[in-house]
């Protein structure tokens, strides 16, 4: 039977956590912001701006302490361009944004992530 | 080669297969209700390897069924036949294979305009489709 034993000297842990949380949320906040655009540049790209607030109600809310963030809309009939209605096709704006900013989102982590 | 039409011709033959009736975009006024509507809800990425070789890009479908109705219970049994017809499937169609189909999230909507109610009831399917 072959026994080890591992002695710990120095512990870089917690300053490389410290360092990552600042990194992950300068990351997800610029995904907020991206996701915004993203948003914004289709919803005029399809047309759906009759009166302009889905528009200029969409916002991105980023709480760093948290890592985390979201893009609201102040609207709710949002939901009938983006999905469609009975007599309506649907005009696409919020998963085609999602599906373009997913992978630079997760390019932005990976990136964070390296020392 | 595009993939999209591939990809939504998998999701067609797959729920006429299962005795549904579903339409692209939207449906003729008059069709008998609950009707499922096929729509692409985002073309996706691709996914490339070695040599700009394309292996698939990955559109996302809405797929539902809708009727005017104040009950979701109208709605439920063509709901189910759509999820049981397309989720973890795969298969070919005419100039394209389609590796895999799965639902990530199911969908729901109340479409109230002038007295009248809608709902909307399915799922969105991401299909990922070589071409």
């Amino acid at each position: 039977m072959i026994k080890g034993s591992v002695k710990v000297t120095k512990n870089n842990f917690p300053s490389l956590a410290r360092q990552l949380k600042g990194k992950i949320a300068d990351a997800t906040g610029e995904t907020v912001l991206d996701l915004e655009s993203e948003i914004k540049q289709g919803i005029v790209r399809v047309g759906a701006i009759d009166t302009g607030a889905w528009l200029n109600t969409t916002q991105g809310n980023h709480q760093p302490a948290a890592h985390d963030g979201d893009v609201s809309t102040g609207v709710d009939h949002w939901v009938y361009p983006n999905y469609g209605t009975a007599t309506q096709p649907a005009r696409p704006v919020v998963e085609p944004a999602v599906d373009i900013v997913q992978p630079r989102h997760e390019k932005r982590i990976a990136k964070a992530m390296k020392p | 080669m595009n993939e999209l039409p591939r990809g939504e011709r998998f999701i067609y033959d797959r729920l006429v297969l299962a005795g549904l009736h579903p339409h692209s975009g939207t449906a003729p006024t008059g069709t008998t209700e609950p009707y499922v509507v096929i729509q692409v809800q985002s073309p996706g990425n691709d996914l490339y390897v070695v040599g700009a070789y394309r292996l698939w890009t990955d559109p996302l479908f809405l797929v539902k069924a809708v009727a005017q109705t104040e009950s979701w219970g109208t709605l439920t049994a063509t709901a189910d036949a759509i999820d049981t017809a397309l989720h973890d499937q795969a298969g070919a169609v005419s100039g394209g294979t389609i590796f895999e189909c799965v639902r990530e999230r199911a969908f729901s909507m109340i479409e109230n305009g002038g007295g009248v109610e809608y709902r909307h009831l399915g799922g969105f399917y991401r299909v990922r489709v070589g071409a």
